[in-house]
């Protein structure tokens, strides 16, 4: 029972309450981050190569590191490139080719040395370790690395038999790769396919009945069936459903902003104005554009925000609301400009500079805070196919920054004018986008970090990076 | 050609204005449609497999979360038919008369769920037996498919005798069926029903038979799952929460922080600190953590000053959840109910009217707290000990998943400031004890005002097991005449809204008396 009062303070950034204790670093009792697990996690892929290991791994690194757990991918292929400078045919992958196996062996040593590197000096999370992994016996070998440093292991297997996917893999994402750089398409083709002969014949599946103590999930064609096995904690239950919500079918994403509001045009930030004059003429230009896409089955998502509900109304379909995809709450700065917000809160507006992507508004938001909002967004944008999302400036950086894999520095400045659509099209392992801008006049929203962002800097430069407005 | 828009007053949506008329609240909530067409949820596995338990709980969350769901367990439907139970030789498959009758049972469920998810504004049925044969679950599909609905099984396969055994005694031991047994000879006879059922027990078969069936199998309690073809959102959503509960025997304690500056005042939201009385309670409480001895407590708090302020006096680690943020009151933040009814007066009225649905100007709604908070609620079911300190309509959100409570009775539930409410679960449901630590503190509840009476508006009550108490308006008779030789159609029986003929009184007291014996799942806690 304590009979001191622990005074707290609020962090000056991030709005956070801790304990004063007078200036003393103080052992920190509150966490403000969410516990998603205790100790560093490796997640292992397993299957055979050509079964969308490398897709997996990076899609899901690419969402892990989104949400603000620190993932890394280690992709064997790249190590085994490093060690061998120039591969010759499938016949290195042999099972009886000796001095590559011990080649390959290093290079999975070096691999798991790095990701012990990662935990412990660069404050990793989570590991992927993207290799076939495909014999019991260098299964044990990761397990036992990762009993002897405490490490959590979660298995992920990709199973398929279904010729036509197989070739439509490799002719996506193998016969382009550095190993066939002097190869015609027919040529890699049939190499690689070779090379898969190789592990067949010593790969060994996960077993239900010898590995019912480790955790994994197998992921069989594509998504059409999972086996899910014990499951440990938190965030290898959030991967787990990550993985089943995912899947390959192609479809676009169309982001877009409202159409110019009445307080864009008086530089105020946040509100719930309607649209300018050029604003309806973009919803109206929107509209024509979407009919021209001529999309199939396309959802259309709009904020719970006059601005967005006005521009989807436009479209003359069926629209979803969400409340997750409002705006980023300004707190005390909702609708004041820029230079309002230097003049009555110029530290508010230093720290913001200096720290974008955590800084919470007093009695608001931060980038940080919309991402963990979007999230389930991002999960239904996973399962849909076809989507027309119609938000905000910051929002639309935070669901961009996860189809681009940016990171949380990039993403408070990331450009998203107004009146411009971008396009998502999953291709290979990552997203096309194509930047479609409606011709329709709009006030720049924008405003670039400024070069001094001390709370000591003149009002002047504090403002020079506003753009113009009303 | 663009239509108006105008906000609709309690929600705080911006819809196209129809011709001056006022647009009605929208239940599903801001959110996507999960659902659409109706799912019919479907178990599947031998007794005391878990299956009502499951059925319950999902139903509970699906409801909590907007989904307007229901159960339907064909044992109810059963006991109804067969007024008196004698031994498991009922469920023999050689019993003829037995046989038919329970398959009229499980017909008569099937058309109650067909009117629950076109009639009523079900979205989600489930159909809680053991569908254990290829042939019943046939029957099921083309049900499904005759009406459009999406069906989902979700299996329980469990060999554990120890759980098997657990499970029985229970549940089943004290169930209508034993009510004259001893505990025993109870245990002895359930064991030999599930053996009648075993015999003619087809699994479902993901290579081969039903490999395009939607379904997720769980086995050994959790420990494993196998999930094949989800079809869409809510399909997912079931997966992900079937995959995070558990049953693991363990306590979440729910308070509030404890009086801060602003309840003195009366004051709504904001982040004050603690009163002196506030700082009481945050030390009583530490003296109750300690004295619960409980293994491994987790401390959850939100990010405001006055719940981290009580967890700081416990001297453990905590961890601070924004979306443990007390309800955002928008412009009325700070002031007191006065204050609001004299400036607001319009918005103060319209609260009352629907407190759920209402939303403060530039703030939130209950129904917007449901999808902030329910992140936490998966949390929840992941772990084992909580204490989660936090703020009244956190807490009644909260309460009402735990206890099943509608949205209706959610903004009115009693969560005083200096109690702590610990929650077991127990059966089919939750056991609540309410402990004041004894340290005074300002009443900030609110009760729903007398004169406010309820429109046509009125949220249809959800119910979590059918069949259920006498007020339910849309009882009837399930079994027209069980000497009919004939089995019935799948059509719907004439509907007899509150008619009070005898069949429907006989059926009240035989339900009142089973709520009598059979173990008290819900108590009522906020009246």
């Amino acid at each position: 029972m304590s009979t001191e009062q622990t005074e707290l303070t609020q962090t000056p950034l991030l709005k956070i309450w801790v304990p004063w204790a007078g200036g003393s670093t103080n052992q920190r009792r509150g966490s403000s981050r969410p516990q998603f697990t205790n100790s560093p996690t490796m997640i292992v892929m397993v299957g055979l190569p050509a079964r969308g290991k490398t897709y997996i791994s990076k899609k899901l690194t690419r969402y892990l590191n989104w949400i603000g757990v620190p993932t890394q991918v280690f992709n064997l292929g790249q190590y085994r490139r490093e060690a061998v400078k120039s591969y010759k045919n499938y016949e290195f992958f042999r099972p009886d080719n000796e001095e590559a196996m011990n080649i390959r062996r290093a290079c999975a040593l070096n691999a798991l040395k790095d990701i012990a590197n990662y935990f412990a000096k660069e404050q990793g999370q989570v590991a992927v370790f993207d290799a076939t992994n495909t014999t019991r016996e260098r299964r044990g070998v990761i397990i036992s690395f990762a009993k002897e440093k405490g490490y959590k292991v979660f298995f992920i297997e990709s199973i398929c038999d279904d010729p036509e996917i197989i070739e439509a893999n490799i002719m996506e994402v193998k016969v382009s790769s550095p190993d066939y750089e002097n190869c015609d398409k027919e040529e890699a083709l049939e190499d690689f396919l070779k090379r898969i002969e190789c592990y067949k014949t010593t790969y060994v599946s996960l077993d239900d009945e010898s590995d019912r103590h480790l955790s994994y999930i197998k992921i069989f064609n594509v998504g059409s069936r999972y086996l899910v096995n014990r499951v440990q904690d938190h965030i290898q239950s959030r991967i787990v459903y990550y993985l089943m919500n995912i899947h390959v079918t192609p479809r676009s994403i169309y982001l877009s902003r409202h159409g110019e509001s009445e307080l864009n045009l008086l530089g105020r930030i946040g509100g719930d104005s309607g649209l300018s004059s050029q604003g309806k003429k973009y919803a109206s230009t929107l509209s024509e554009f979407i009919r021209d896409q001529a999309i199939k089955d396309l959802k259309v998502w709009t904020s719970h925000m006059k601005r967005t509900i006005q521009t989807a109304e436009a479209l003359g379909v069926a629209y979803e609301q969400w409340k997750a995809l409002n705006e980023i709450d300004a707190g005390v700065c909702e609708e004041m400009t820029y230079e309002e917000i230097q003049e009555n809160y110029p530290e508010e507006f230093a720290m913001r500079d200096q720290d974008k992507y955590r800084y919470r508004y007093p009695k608001g938001e931060s980038y940080e805070d919309l991402v963990h909002r979007l999230e389930p967004v991002i999960m239904e944008l996973e399962r849909q196919e076809n989507v027309l999302v119609i938000c905000h400036q910051a929002v639309m950086r935070c669901l961009l920054a996860y189809f681009l894999d940016k990171s949380a520095d990039e993403l408070p400045y990331l450009k998203c004018p107004l009146h411009t659509v971008l396009r998502l099209t999953p291709v290979a392992y990552g997203c096309k986008i194509e930047p479609f801008y409606l011709n329709i006049k709009a006030v720049n929203t924008h405003r670039e970090k400024p070069v001094n962002v001390d709370v000591t800097r003149m009002p002047e430069e504090a403002l020079r990076t506003v753009p113009e407005h009303f | 050609m663009t239509r108006e828009l105008t906000q609709n007053k309690i929600q705080k949506i911006w819809i196209p204005s129809k011709d001056d008329k006022p647009a009605m609240p929208r239940k599903s909530g801001g959110g996507p449609h999960l659902a659409n067409p109706p799912t019919v949820i479907v178990m599947v596995g031998l007794p005391a497999r878990g299956k009502t338990y499951m059925s319950r709980k999902l139903t509970r969350y699906l409801n909590w979360v907007g989904m307007p769901t229901k159960v339907f367990n064909v044992g109810e439907y059963r006991r109804e038919a067969v007024k008196h139970y004698s031994s498991y030789d009922f469920f023999k498959s050689d019993n003829k008369e037995a046989v038919r009758i329970r398959e009229q049972c499980a017909l008569a469920a099937l058309r109650d769920v067909k009117v629950y998810l076109t009639e009523l504004g079900g979205q989600v049925a489930v159909f809680d037996a053991t569908n254990t044969t290829r042939s019943r679950r046939d029957m099921i599909l083309d049900f499904g498919a005759e009406n459009g609905f999406k069906i989902f099984f979700i299996e329980s396969i469990c060999e554990d005798p120890n759980v098997i055994a657990t499970n029985i005694m229970e549940v089943k031991v004290s169930c209508p069926d034993y009510q004259d047994c001893n505990k025993t000879d109870a245990l002895e006879d359930f064991q030999k029903r599930i053996e009648c059922y075993r015999v003619n027990y087809q699994p479902l078969d993901p290579d081969d038979y039903d490999k395009n069936l939607s379904f997720i199998k769980v086995i050994d309690v959790g420990r494993r799952f196998l999930v094949n073809r989800i079809q869409d959102h809510i399909q997912s959503r079931i997966v992900y929460y079937l995959m995070n509960i558990h049953v693991q025997p363990r306590s979440i304690y729910l308070c509030r922080h404890g009086e801060s500056q602003h309840n003195l005042q009366g004051r709504l939201g904001g982040d004050s600190g603690l009163s002196t009385r506030g700082r009481k309670f945050a030390n009583a409480l530490a003296k109750f953590v300690e004295e619960q001895k409980l293994k491994d407590l987790k401390v959850w708090t939100s990010q405001l000053r006055r719940s981290i302020q009580t967890a700081e006096a416990l001297n453990v680690p905590y961890e601070q959840w924004k979306a443990l943020n007390e309800i955002d009151a928008g412009v009325c933040e700070e002031m007191t109910y006065e204050e609001v009814r004299e400036r607001y007066p319009e918005e103060f009225a319209l609260r009352d009217q629907d407190k759920y649905y209402y939303r403060y100007p530039t703030g939130e709604s209950y129904q917007d707290l449901v999808q902030r908070v329910e992140p936490v609620i998966m949390e929840l079911e992941r772990q084992e000990n909580v204490l989660v300190i936090c703020h009244q309509a956190v807490m009644r959100c909260l309460l009402a998943y735990f206890l099943d409570k509608s949205a209706d009775e959610m903004p009115y539930l009693k969560c005083p400031l200096h109690t702590v409410l610990k929650l077991t679960p127990v059966a089919y449901g939750c056991k609540v004890e309410s402990i004041s630590l004894n340290v005074e503190a300002v009443n900030t509840h609110r009760d729903r005002p007398e004169e406010i009476k309820r429109g046509p508006g009125t949220l249809i009550r959800r119910n979590s097991v059918t069949p259920l108490t006498s007020h339910e308006p849309t009882k009837k008779p399930r079994i027209d005449a069980l000497d009919d030789p004939t089995i019935p159609e799948l059509t719907p029986a004439p509907l007899t809204f509150c008619a009070a003929t005898n069949g429907s009184l006989a059926l009240t007291t035989q339900n009142l008396k089973r709520c009598a014996t059979e173990s008290h799942d819900i108590p009522q806690l906020c009246q």
